[in-house]
């Protein structure tokens, strides 16, 4: 097992490196000079020859290349954002956590939601309860997150004003309790979090669903039958540990999704994420946040990739021979 | 006569195809004693696995049994639900597969999987439970219980696994073990360990022993009364030493003929023409009529009834074999 | 009760699925069929201008004048919505085929050639996999300037790697097929080997993928547009729509409304069609996923 963990840490050490990397030639593959894209456009040449040299923009590829690996990996120096001046990994520092509350809490629903209505739809095959399921998810699945959205904010934020419209915090954010305070962020989570949650479910459901139906007739099932085991231990123990495995290595391909959709549903709500900070930066072209941001929507989804084949692989001990 | 243990009558069960209504099982009826070992022969498709698994209540879905009676000391099992379901099976009678690797949950430890089902047949403290499971395991004659209880199902051999599968099914301490196929996928040196291993486990509890199998050799070193299945019937039962020394039915006849010896003289394999007929659609005179060497007139027009053929003997067949039709030593 | 916990009804030899599906299937081309057309049409079923700026009103709700009703600048939100099915329709199908073009080809390479190449591709691919679509867009839209080539091309580009695993792996299928190897050892010119045998078997996959891709390029470039950085104002785009809708709210909801609509419609009808196909083309996985 801790073999198995290391060798996956090393995968992914590497595979940051590679992201890292692909940023880098994505960058410089563009047409355009980095340089001019990194100033004012109407700056007199000259200061943009001497910003190139400050800046390194001079240096061959490869050296250029070198120091930024350096930079990002060894210094943890992800440059200085040209809107705010601030170093980028602190602005980083603070909305990271913020995306991590949101798509975490979201992921969260998503899996318990799911496991739940697809594990019924699976016991309750060709009724009503599973056709409502894999309809649901046929819809969900084509729904624009953004629009669910927007009409989520006019239906429940400004309709029937249950829950606030936009933003982590209420103004009196600070004057409140500690209780109080928690009580307010739930409460502006709630709206986008339940909408980034929402596509994930259906799909969810529909992979539970199968891998549960799969569980069901494998010939271990007959035999726990034939011992005379509960049905509902045999439903809940077995067969829902089988359809487990393919559901946490699901996460695991959904993160990217999940982390681009977090992008939009900050932009909507104003939630003080990650992904918003890279909206914003176009606006002010503000590239050195722009690139960060990029590579660090990578690493998280990494991360949360290594994390979801441990767990894989403690359910089941067969997938560390991959 | 005592009541059977198990008495099976006149049992038919269907299951639901795209092409129609198959009768797998069509009025197969037998009875089991206490502690003696009866097994259902026949080939792939004649309906033996369908009648072990309806034992139970366990037919795969789509199957349906749709008449007949199945009494187990002299309760029927047909009328069982729920919780009273439940007891039969695993207390009553116990079930072994073919596959022994598939038929265990491949996420959990073998011993694990020994625990659950003690768990759920006795009282008893996780540590008791434990020490039931290993000793247990010890009775299958697994070489190593401490260790191998740690091992999950793709760790052991099939051999390995299907000790385990008996271990479990033993775990209920069944008065009726039904085996179907318990040999078939593992190697020929490892299934006359389990046969072994389960003569000596039917001597230790006394429960009866139901084997199914394709396989004749294995059935006549394993049980005391033999009954050939054809496309859902039984065409013959009896002794089973009688039946093979000097069978009733030309299918059977077929069958010992088929089977290759050591002693015989080497040259071309015999073989019963054609194939079974087509089970949606069965005739409504003798199954075997098609490929009968030794039919007359009625067989093609209606279905022979079970009748007596000697003592503790039956065959379904309209003709009785003329001394002169020789019989293949055995 | 035991036995109630799991009540499993296989229905009649499959045929009451088999029909829902069918059913689902006319259904779905139905949709894909009626946004096309919206589509090509928009220039005729357009009552105005869809960037006229209006005189009089602005943001009425839908009357007989404006069927969808006006947007915040006074433009007829109708006009727009056709013209946006058209962009829809162009981007979403342009993308698919280049995106498909891509994929196919680096699978088909990846999985003939096999060895080093094949392994330098695919790490490539779960490289670029690992990047959520968005944030790569956003990073070289942010750097150009927005337009419709770029964006089908970023889309295109950021969309193919699904394709290629889908084809690697059916091409990985065939290569090891003896009757593959049969060929090559017969001396057959290996181009006629790929086109004869092996694209063949890959043109069921990639056919249901190009029409998921369809669905969901039509979901990207809306969220795009939603985002301001899809295709340049003023041309209308269902995403932008939803954007200027929900400016106003909750004033003129309309203009959020009915695009919003359309794009979950059409990315239905599209996903729906793919299933269809994958049923359709491979009968044994039909008959698996009926049970």
């Amino acid at each position: 097992m801790l073999w198995f963990v290391v060798r996956r840490l090393g995968i992914a050490v590497v595979l940051l490196v590679g992201l890292l990397t692909l940023v880098f030639a994505v960058l410089h593959a563009l047409p355009g000079d980095p340089a001019e894209r990194f100033l004012d456009p109407d700056a007199d040449p000259e200061v943009v020859r001497h910003a190139r040299r400050a800046y390194g923009l001079d240096a061959p590829l490869p050296v250029q290349y070198g120091r930024w690996l350096q930079a990002f990996l060894l210094r943890r120096d992800l440059g200085h954002s040209f809107a705010t001046r601030q170093p980028v990994s602190a602005m980083l520092r603070e909305a990271v956590p913020h995306t991590v509350l949101l798509a975490g809490t979201a992921l969260v629903v998503r899996l318990a939601l799911g496991i739940a209505l697809g594990t019924w739809a699976a016991v309750r095959r060709g009724r009503g309860v599973d056709r409502a399921v894999l309809g649901a998810a046929l819809v969900l699945h084509s729904i624009p997150a953004f629009w669910l959205g927007a009409m989520a904010i006019l239906v429940f934020a400004l309709g029937l004003g249950w829950l606030p419209v936009s933003g982590m915090e209420s103004l009196d954010h600070a004057r409140l309790t500690p209780l109080g305070r928690a009580a307010d962020t739930l409460q502006h989570l709630m709206l986008p979090m339940l909408v980034l949650a929402a596509g994930g479910i259906a799909s969810t459901a529909r992979y539970v669903r199968a891998g549960v139906l799969a569980a069901l007739a494998h010939e271990s099932v007959r035999t726990a039958r034939a011992h005379g085991i509960p049905e509902r231990r045999i439903v809940l123990r077995h067969a829902l540990r089988n359809a487990m495995v393919p559901v946490v290595q699901l996460i695991g391909l959904s993160l990217p999704a999940l982390v681009g959709g977090a992008l939009v549903i900050e932009t909507l709500f104003a939630w003080p994420g990650m992904g918003r900070l890279a909206y914003m930066a176009i606006g002010t072209r503000d590239y050195p946040v722009l690139l960060a941001t990029t590579w660090l929507s990578g690493v998280l989804v990494v991360i949360g990739s290594l994390l979801a084949d441990v767990a894989a692989a403690m359910l089941d001990p067969r997938q560390q021979l991959a | 006569m005592s009541t059977p243990l198990l008495e099976v009558r006149d049992l038919c069960v269907e299951f639901a195809t795209p092409a129609g209504a198959l009768r797998a099982v069509d009025g197969v009826s037998f009875t089991l004693q206490a502690g003696e070992t009866l097994a259902l022969a026949g080939e792939s498709g004649c309906g033996k696995s369908a009648t072990a698994s309806a034992l139970l209540r366990l037919l795969p879905p789509g199957g349906r049994i749709i008449s007949g009676d199945i009494r187990f000391e002299g309760q029927s099992v047909l009328a069982l639900e729920g919780e009273a379901l439940r007891a039969f099976r695993g207390r009553g009678v116990g079930l072994v597969f073919q596959d022994p690797v598939g038929s265990l949950d491949p996420l959990m430890t073998v011993g694990a999987q020994v625990e659950e089902v003690l768990r759920l047949h006795r009282r008893g403290s996780r540590h008791q439970t434990r020490a039931a499971a290993l000793a247990l395991l010890a009775r299958v004659r697994m070489p190593d219980p401490a260790g191998q209880a740690r091992l999950y199902p793709h760790q052991l051999s099939g051999g390995m696994c299907q000790r385990v599968a008996l271990a479990m099914a033993l775990a209920c301490e069944p008065r009726i073990l039904v085996a179907d196929e318990p040999t078939t996928a593992l190697d020929v040196t490892i299934q006359a360990q389990i046969c072994a291993l389960l003569r000596e486990l039917q001597a230790q509890t006394g429960m009866a022993l139901l084997l199914v199998s394709h396989d004749l050799a294995l059935v006549a070193g394993m049980a005391a009364r033999l009954a050939v299945l054809y496309a859902g019937r039984i065409v013959e039962s009896g002794p089973t030493a009688a039946v093979l020394a000097s069978p009733r039915h030309p299918y059977t006849r077929g069958l010992v003929a088929a089977m290759p010896g050591l002693d015989r003289r080497p040259g071309r394999l015999a073989s019963i023409p054609g194939t079974l007929p087509d089970p949606t659609r069965l005739p409504s005179h003798c199954r075997f009529h098609a490929r009968c060497d030794v039919r007359i007139e009625r067989c093609g027009v209606e279905n022979p009834p079970s009748r007596d053929a000697g003592p503790d003997r039956s065959v379904r067949c309209f003709v009785d074999p003329p001394a002169a039709n020789p019989t293949p030593e055995v | 009760m035991a036995q109630a916990w799991t009540r499993d009804r296989v229905p009649a030899a499959g045929a009451t699925a088999r029909l829902w599906r069918l059913r689902a299937a006319r259904a779905a081309i139905a949709v894909v069929v009626v946004f096309a057309l919206i589509g090509l049409l928009a220039p005729v079923l357009a009552r105005f201008d869809p960037t006229a700026i209006g005189t009089t009103s602005s943001a009425t709700a839908p009357g007989p004048d404006h069927w969808f009703g006006t947007d915040a600048f006074g433009r007829d939100v109708w006009s727009r919505f056709v013209h946006g099915a058209r962009l829809s329709l162009v981007i979403g199908a342009t993308t698919a085929v280049l995106a498909v073009g891509i994929g196919t080809a680096v699978g088909t390479l990846a999985g003939f050639v096999g060895g080093g190449v094949d392994a330098v591709l695919m790490r490539g691919v779960d490289a670029v996999m690992a990047f959520p679509r968005l944030f790569l867009v956003l990073l070289v839209v942010g750097w150009l300037r927005p337009s419709i080539g770029l964006t089908i091309l970023v889309l295109a580009l950021t969309g193919w790697m699904h394709t290629a695993r889908l084809v690697r792996a059916e091409v990985r299928a065939v290569r090891g097929a003896t009757y593959v190897r049969a060929a090559e050892v017969l001396g057959l010119p290996l181009r006629s080997i790929l086109v004869r045998h092996v694209l063949p078997n890959a043109l069921a996959p990639v056919l249901v993928s190009a029409s998921a891709m369809v669905g969901q390029t039509i979901l990207a470039e809306s969220a795009l547009s939603f985002l301001g950085l899809g295709v340049p104002l003023p041309t209308p785009s269902w995403g932008a729509m939803v954007d200027e809708g929900r400016r106003a709210f909750p004033n003129a909801w309309w203009v959020s409304v009915f695009p919003g609509v359309a794009i979950t419609l059409t990315v239905l009808g599209w996903n729906l069609l793919g299933d269809a196909l994958h049923d359709a083309l491979d009968p044994r996985l039909a008959a698996e996923v009926e049970r």
